[in-house]
């Protein structure tokens, strides 16, 4: 089929090729502000999703899944206690103390949330998303505490 | 009157005759009077009598109600005040665990579930395959966060962990599974005694029948005493020719009970009547039961008493009641008549006896068959040996619990409001603790001329969360006196040296682990004008050393001549950040650690360090739950400060040498995991102290004299032993060090802290916060190429 080039579709073409960066620039900044939009970060409960299975033992993968749908229904008092048991389990899961933090900024608690994810930021290796978010995390709690 | 006499009637006679007539005319007169009143009026006649009756059943009536309130009273103090339990940790159980066959043989052992030889079918019972494989049925339970119902679990161990874990009926694969938590004490209601209680549903059946057969058969017929039974006991024991049966009911006995009474006067019967009478009234027959089950004299544990069938089953058999064969029920039931005349420890024989008379009622009375009796009369009467404490074998940990709950209820609320505390005790780490404990003071006693006398502390607790996880206050752990522990405040000697190193390395850019320090003769002018002159263990002084060198080798006078610089208010500030929140003496003689410190403040002061430098303060208690299993109060993870963490790993770094080639090199050849940790001896060898954790266990231990003598022993060659042991009893994993950021590794030269390089003789890598690595170049001995073949193997 020809199209039969007109003036009216090259200017919407021309149109087409100005706009479609610019909106792409858009999407692009939302993204990359996302993290300070939304509060406090990412995914829409604002948890981080797990990593991968090789990274977390299937028990506290449990323990954390059990956490967070607490989370998701307002019970935090029994999301911290089920991130205490993955604690005591095994304490070197950076995931684990990030998400009592979260808990504690939640429930108000800014000097426990500050602590707790420093000591996720002490246990982080490689995920950077993670220490970023605990970072900002602590921004957040000191910007929150009386001066 | 004789007609017939003719003589006149004299005036005597005239006069008695009046008499006589005026009495019949009065009599007539009374008995019209009665005649008129009845019959009533005929018992009732006298006024007199009439109300001093009427006094008389008012007194009774008040005496009854006297007698009442008296009742109510103990039945409520009995009743409605239940005691509160404490629960030491559930055991959490998952694939990979770190988890030997014993040590879970033995939690399930002291949850009182029954080994079976074939499949387990109810709830609390196992069985062990192979030695590898467990099948277990948990009991229903309720945790803080909510009811678990009972659950049918099958798993294998291999090389001490946990390889698979799934249903047991079954084959689908459980991520985690955790057991309910052994209940390690009671807190009661009645001073003084030992009780435990038990609810009428968790009493066997047979235990009741039996007890019914034997001492009140038509316990639920009658109405507080039985006549019946008092005429059939009468007749048997008059047929016997002595006294085989008792005719008192349950109730009367739980009268006599109550209020402990033994003389048997005939107003004590009466009174013994009345109130069986005005209890029955009250109560219902299952509360009256009970209450007999709980409070009946079943003997006599030196000055204790042993009251109610659960103290006693555990007393005579170390067993639950569910546990109990029924013979061994017969005996309790049996031991009702006289606990001391039957002791079965003291007359064997005459508990035997009377076990079987009672076993002979019970067949009497349907309870058992032929057979059964059969078995059972000639079954041994299988008594344990006398056990020192029975319902608190956890002493040190218990008062440590009461101690932290002090804090949030009063005694009044613990004792009798059925209160269920969740703690983070763990009984097989006690039971190793105490094992060690066992050990090695008798044999550091043996090797040592001086070592006599001696006491100890233990603290093992998990360091990342904070939590106690057994505590020994004793050389005998049963021991329910002083505790050590907790109370017992002690020169802490070099245990303070880390605190007073990291305050100086929180300064990077003044000191750092190849700072040099002066180890040459220190003369101190004190304050009260004395001269003060500190001493090296070894008497002798190196001139300049490396500040990592002199923490691991515990060097004293640079250790103070450091303080000084630094500053005892820093010095102070620091260890109150590292969890020690009793005052710091602000004397020089505090750098070599002149400061009292229990073990417990110790322990508070190296969690820090071996959390990586985040503080929790140390507890025991998890949770509360009300008496309706309603949680009521969580004692969350409370991770209050963090120190610098760069410098708290620079210290760490050094503890972790103390244990390779410090003064605790010991552990390098008698420990297979690497671990990290501090020795203390005091002056004159009166403390001797280790402080020590691997990746996630703290463990401190304290050896002494409770008289502050001398024990002959340092921390290397006293407490640290212990630790070993313990610790190599424990399932430990090593101790991982990973630098925080900000960390970089620099080879130094020992003798002048300068930088050098792997390559050259006498260097050693030390950690340093990037930036502060040393600036100046030392002088390299290049090492020849078999040394630096040995530095390659190094």
């Amino acid at each position: 089929m020809r199209i039969s080039w007109n003036i009216s579709t090259a200017q919407g073409f021309f149109q087409l090729i100005l706009i479609l960066p610019l909106a792409l620039l858009l999407i692009f900044m939302v993204s990359a502000c996302s993290p300070s939009m939304l509060s406090p970060v990412g995914s829409s409960s604002g948890i981080l999703p797990l990593p991968d299975s090789a990274a977390l033992p299937r028990v506290i993968r449990v323990l954390l899944e059990q956490a967070d749908a607490e989370y998701i229904q307002g019970d935090l008092a029994a999301s911290l206690a089920s991130l205490e048991r993955a604690v005591r389990i095994n304490p070197r899961v950076a995931e684990t103390w990030s998400r009592m933090a979260q808990v504690y900024f939640k429930k108000g608690e800014y000097d426990h949330a500050t602590q707790h994810a420093k000591r996720s930021n002490s246990i982080v290796k490689s995920n950077r998303r993670l220490r970023v978010f605990n970072t900002q995390l602590i921004e957040k709690s000191k910007q929150e505490l009386p001066h | 009157m004789n007609i017939k006499s003719s003589k006149k009637p004299t005036k005597k006679t005239q006069k008695n005759i009046k008499k006589r007539s005026i009495g019949q005319v009065k009599k007539r007169k009374l008995v019209s009077k009665h005649k008129k009143q009845g019959l009533l009026s005929r018992l009732f006649f006298n006024r007199w009598m009439a109300s001093s009756l009427l006094l008389m059943l008012t007194a009774f009536a008040l005496y009854l109600i006297y007698l009442n309130t008296q009742i109510t009273e103990k039945m409520s103090g009995r009743i409605w005040s239940l005691p509160s339990y404490v629960y030491a940790r559930p055991l959490e159980l998952y694939q990979s665990k770190v988890l030997r066959v014993a040590d879970l043989d033995f939690e399930l052992h002291r949850l009182g579930y029954k080994k079976t030889q074939n499949r387990p079918l109810h709830p609390a019972q196992y069985r062990i395959l192979n030695n590898e494989h467990f099948e277990i049925i948990s009991r229903d339970f309720t945790f803080w966060d909510g009811r678990r119902a009972s659950r049918g679990v099958r798993l294998s161990i291999a090389q001490n962990e946990i390889i698979s874990l799934s249903e047991l009926y079954s084959d689908k694969k459980i991520p985690l599974f955790r057991l309910e938590p052994v209940k390690i004490a009671g807190i009661y209601p009645v001073k003084k005694q030992e009780r435990q209680l038990v609810k009428l549903q968790d009493v066997p059946d047979d235990l009741v029948l039996a007890l019914l057969a034997v001492e009140d058969r038509r316990f639920y017929q009658h109405w507080g005493i039985d006549p019946r039974s008092i005429l059939r006991a009468f007749w048997a024991n008059l047929m016997a020719g002595k006294t085989v049966q008792g005719g008192s009911t349950l109730t009367q006995q739980l009268v006599k009970n109550l209020f402990l009474s033994s003389d048997r006067t005939l107003v004590r019967k009466i009174n013994e009547a009345l109130m069986s009478l005005l209890i029955e009234l009250s109560y219902d027959k299952s509360v009256i039961l009970e209450t007999y089950l709980n409070e009946v004299y079943l003997g006599q544990n030196g000055a204790k008493q042993i009251h109610g069938f659960l103290l006693a089953s555990h007393f005579y058999f170390a067993k639950n009641l569910q546990q109990l064969s029924r013979g061994q029920m017969a005996l309790l039931v049996g031991l009702v008549k006289g606990p001391s005349w039957y002791d079965p420890r003291r007359h064997p024989q005459r508990a035997q006896q009377r076990r079987n008379q009672v076993l002979a009622l019970m067949q009497d009375q349907a309870v058992l068959s032929n057979a059964q009796v059969e078995k059972y009369s000639t079954a041994a009467l299988a008594i344990v040996s006398k056990p020192v404490a029975l319902s608190n074998p956890y002493p040190a940990l218990i008062s440590l619990v009461k101690r932290q709950l002090r804090e949030d209820y009063s005694d009044e609320v613990l004792k009798s409001s059925g209160l269920k505390i969740f703690t983070s005790i763990d009984p097989v780490i006690q039971m190793k603790a105490e094992t060690s404990v066992k050990k090695l003071l008798p044999q550091l006693e043996a090797n040592n001329k001086i070592a006599d006398n001696l006491q100890v502390s233990v603290i093992v607790a998990s360091s990342q969360q904070g939590e106690i996880q057994a505590m020994v206050s004793d050389r005998n752990p049963m021991f329910s006196g002083y505790n050590r522990a907790l109370d017992a405040r002690r020169q802490v000697g070099s245990l303070i040296k880390p605190g007073i190193y990291l305050t100086a390395l929180q300064q990077a850019n003044k000191y750092t682990l190849a700072s040099m320090l002066d180890d040459s003769p220190l003369h101190l002018k004190t304050s009260q004008g004395s001269l003060w002159s500190p001493n090296n263990y070894d008497k002798k002084f190196k001139g300049e050393i490396l500040l990592s060198e002199a923490l691991k080798t515990s060097r004293n006078v640079p250790t103070v001549r450091l303080g000084l610089a630094l500053g005892l208010p820093a010095i102070s500030a620091t260890l109150h950040d590292l969890g020690i929140k009793s005052e710091v003496p602000a004397y020089p003689s505090m750098t070599l650690g002149a400061v009292n410190l229990s073990a417990f403040d110790v322990a508070n002061m190296y969690q820090t360090f071996a959390s990586g430098g985040f503080h929790v303060p140390l507890k025991v208690i998890r949770e509360v739950l009300n008496k309706t299993d309603e949680p009521l109060k969580r004692y969350p993870l409370n991770l209050q400060t963090s120190m610098d963490l760069k410098s708290v790993f620079l210290v760490n770094h050094v503890l972790q040498q103390v244990t390779k080639s410090g003064t605790a090199r010991y552990l390098a050849k008698h420990l297979s995991q690497n671990v990290a940790g501090k020795t203390g001896t005091t002056d004159d060898l009166r403390d001797s102290w280790f402080a020590g954790f691997s990746d996630n266990k703290l463990g401190v231990v304290w050896i002494g004299r409770d008289d502050n003598k001398s024990t002959g022993l340092t921390g290397a060659s006293g407490a640290l032993r212990l630790w070993s042991d313990l610790f190599n009893r424990l399932n430990i994993n090593s101790l991982s060090l990973d630098a925080p950021s900000g960390i970089k590794k620099a080879w130094v030269d020992k003798e002048s802290g300068g930088l050098s390089d792997k390559s050259c003789l006498g260097t050693v890598e030390l950690p340093f916060v990037i930036g502060s690595e040393p600036k100046e170049k030392a002088a390299c001995e290049s090492a020849g190429i078999f040394q630096r073949l040995k530095g390659f193997f190094n």
